[in-house]
């Protein structure tokens, strides 16, 4: 069966323009739950028919062939792998760009191995996503970052990725650093004195938009003309926490700098890039049609209940040249609630409180520290 | 120099004397002297009645009572005439609770004088011991025991480190490879002894059919004991047994249920054990990586996150690299004596059993001409410190025997 749909391509890529072509919140849980459970047990079959080293974990896990699994049962990969090994789904020849994620410096990095249809497919979901926040039509883009971001199109951050992901919402773009981090205030100005009253999309990550953008602006005592315009950010809160800018601070001062008060955080990772999980006015997290999250717990794995802190899963059917389509982050979380969000709209929607904290190990080695 | 009980992080070259003096003196005294067992008998006595509820320091100061040091010094009777060599230098482990507080007991039983230095991220326990070791120093009765210590912090590359190796007669350096190659390029004394603490591994043999006839009453115990040897340390020390032989000739229904109940009474005593987040996803994340990378065969057991098994058909060529980690374990069933022979690299050090010989396994190794095995213990005992460790005698080493003709 499972061979016979790997020959018959044309009808997974079918499968996947119907995925692709769903509003991004329009799936109730219990159509979503069976949706997801069916497509996830496919991938996972395809995915044992297509990377050997995945094959032999779930050989060695006893995962059964062919056995319909329900979306909770779909094993998972820990996402550190992804920094340890090289593990794609289809001959390297295929692929068409390697996806990094943001290491700090010295850190591995993961490496995602997309090819042409997958790549697609992330960026669709991206774009139904952007859409159904910012609207369908194509805006200016105020990117908080330096264009040489991009310069390498081969081996691409997640950085770049984000920028480039978010550059199909563009009419226009402006990158608002030079190559050596340095706001550029006469570029930036230009921009806003063109489209100010247009409406203006801007992007960053946290991180950068607060240490090359808020930051010297408060400092210097300027005030940019952007009540017009919508702030997208993401990339993690790790660094701001060690300087406790929460997220209702951080609103705070970009609205003084900047008179945005439509801000909207993301999560989202390189491992499972396109389908990210965007802030509502709410300020919840919201997982769209096209991925979806469980919590666990650490004791056995096993989901939490709502409200319950866990270790943050995440499940997405649109990873096909990688085996990434069920990961546990190393992130924490809490889902608070599915379909019941007071922005309206449907899926599960949860809060991230942050990287799992790393306790000291015992043992006999790595001893002469400190 | 300041002194200070609590943990301090050091700038470049400052000290913190946590216990005894700055600079001890060098003179040597005869192994296992009368001072020492005194002293070591009282450090017992106070950690017993003050701090039960502290394990490894409770273990600690149960170890040091003064019969059980009594029977290290009757192994050492011997006919022969030994004294210590001087000061000797300890630089120990900072993630072993109070293994500072094992060498010192060894270095002042060979009868020498000792500097430790310990890590600035040492925890409770190893801080707790210094409080109780100063305390007990400064009493006048002690005085002469105090001028033979001195536990330190300082940064690894300070000043104050580069000083006790230069002039130590003798240097115990336990932790990693890289650890030993580091201070090994420093400057010693030419005459200085080093007692050094590589990275090993080790294995546990357990026979099949013998555990199977355990009573749930034993098997618990030894249960217990199996999880002090690995969990206790995180699984991570080098006594901890990553692999477990299963020795049995051939597989039936009562072997199969031996191993389970074995591993659900493991898994059992493993309640107790502190699994956080980042433990979970850390042993997952190995359990995953070994099953898609290894060329054996393997099979997965889970235990709730609690316990994790992975049984391979043949033993492994890179047995060194194997590693648990958080109550992860490698198994194997058949001849142990099989097993042992593509196990026994130099980086063996200790195998626990449990229903085989000792004496088999002894022979076993002599015959074989075997490079590990290091260490021959009964299961759950892994962990027990003794004179003669990871193949080497602190007393013979720490110590010089003053040769006369026969």
């Amino acid at each position: 069966m499972i061979g016979k749909m790997s020959e018959e391509k044309g009808k997974i890529d079918m499968d996947y323009e119907m995925i692709l072509a769903r509003k991004p919140y329009s799936l109730c849980r219990a159509e979503k739950r069976e949706l997801f459970s069916k497509w996830l047990t496919e991938l996972t079959e395809y995915h044992r028919q297509h990377c050997l080293p995945y094959e032999k974990l779930l050989k060695a896990l006893e995962i059964p062939s062919g056995r319909s699994m329900e979306e909770e049962e779909i094993p998972m990969l820990p996402i550190g792998l992804f920094k340890s090994m090289e593990l794609m789904s289809v001959p390297p020849g295929h692929i068409f760009k390697t996806m990094t994620s943001s290491g700090t410096k010295g850190q591995e990095v993961s490496k995602v191995f997309l090819d042409t249809d997958t790549a697609r497919y992330q960026q669709l979901a991206l774009a139904g996503i952007g859409e159904d926040f910012f609207g369908g039509q194509r805006l200016p883009l105020l990117v908080i970052d330096s264009p040489d971001v991009l310069k390498d199109r081969v081996m691409f951050s997640a950085r770049g990725a984000g920028i480039l992901g978010f550059s199909i919402f563009s009419s226009h773009i402006c990158y608002a650093l030079t190559s050596d981090m340095e706001l550029d205030m006469e570029s930036v100005e230009e921009f806003l004195k063109r489209y100010k009253d247009t409406g203006i999309l801007v992007f960053g990550f946290t991180y950068i938009i607060w240490k090359y953008f808020y930051e010297v602006l408060a400092r210097q005592g300027k005030k940019l003309e952007l009540e017009n315009a919508v702030l997208v950010h993401g990339g993690g809160w790790k660094k701001l926490i060690s300087q406790s800018v929460s997220s209702d601070e951080f609103k705070k001062r970009i609205y003084s700098v900047t008179g945005i008060s439509r801000i909207h955080n993301y999560y989202g990772m390189a491992e499972q890039t396109g389908c990210i999980y965007m802030e509502c006015q709410c300020g919840n997290l919201h997982a769209s049609v096209y991925s979806d999250i469980i919590t666990r717990r650490a004791v056995d794995f096993t989901p939490c209940e709502y409200g319950e802190k866990g270790i943050i899963q995440i499940l997405s059917p649109l990873p096909r040249s990688y085996p990434g389509h069920s990961i546990l982050t190393e992130d924490e979380g809490i889902i608070i609630g599915e379909d019941d969000c007071l922005c309206g709209r449907l899926g599960k929607y949860f809060k991230v409180t942050g990287r799992i904290k790393h306790a000291p190990v015992r043992g006999c080695s790595d001893t002469y520290e400190g | 120099m300041p002194r200070s009980g609590g943990a301090v992080i050091p700038m470049k070259d400052e000290v913190v004397i946590l216990a005894g003096v700055r600079q001890p003196e060098t003179e040597p005294w005869e192994p296992f002297a009368v001072p020492v067992l005194d002293f070591l008998g009282q450090l017992s006595r106070e950690i017993r009645r003050e701090r039960r509820q502290n394990e490894q320091l409770a273990a600690f100061g149960f170890w040091c009572r003064r019969s059980h040091m009594e029977e290290f010094r009757i192994r050492y009777e011997d006919g022969r005439f030994r004294l210590g060599r001087g000061v000797v230098f300890h630089i120990p482990a900072a993630n072993v609770p109070v293994l500072f507080g094992y060498s010192l007991v060894m270095g002042l039983l060979a009868g020498n004088s000792c500097s430790v230095r310990i890590s600035s991220k040492s925890r409770e326990q190893d801080q707790i011991l210094c409080r109780i070791l100063d305390r007990i120093l400064t009493r006048p009765e002690y005085k002469g025991m105090r001028r033979r210590i001195s536990v330190f912090s300082s940064r690894r590359d300070s000043l104050a480190v580069r000083e006790a190796l230069s002039a130590c007669a003798g240097c115990v350096v336990w932790g990693g490879d890289r650890t030993i190659s580091e201070i090994r390029s420093m400057l010693i004394r030419p005459d200085a002894v080093q007692l050094n603490f590589p990275d090993r591994y080790s294995i546990s043999i357990l026979d099949t059919l013998q555990l199977g006839y355990m009573t749930e009453e034993e098997l618990k115990n030894l249960a217990h004991r199996f999880y002090n040897d690995t969990y206790l340390l995180d699984q991570n020390a080098c006594s901890s047994p990553v692999f477990v032989i299963w020795n049995q000739k051939e597989e039936s229904k009562e072997a199969q249920n031996a191993r389970e109940r074995w591993w659900n009474a493991v898994a059992e005593e493993a309640r107790s054990y502190d699994l956080t987040a980042h433990k979970a996803m850390a042993k997952y994340e190995l359990l995953c990586k070994y099953a898609m990378t290894m060329d054996e065969e393997t099979k997965i057991s889970r235990y709730w996150n609690r316990l994790y098994t992975i049984e391979v058909q043949g033993i492994p060529s890179d047995t060194d690299q194997l590693r648990g980690a958080f109550g992860m374990f490698f198994e194997y069933r058949g001849d142990w004596r099989k097993a042992l022979t593509r196990l026994a690299s130099g980086r063996l050090q200790t195998i626990a059993y449990h229903g085989i010989e000792e004496q088999e396994i002894v022979d076993f190794v002599l015959k074989n001409h075997l490079f590990g095995v290091h260490r021959i213990v009964p299961a759950g005992r892994a962990a027990d410190m003794d004179p003669v460790w990871d193949g080497q005698d602190f007393i013979a080493v720490l110590s010089r025997q003053i040769g006369r003709e026969a």
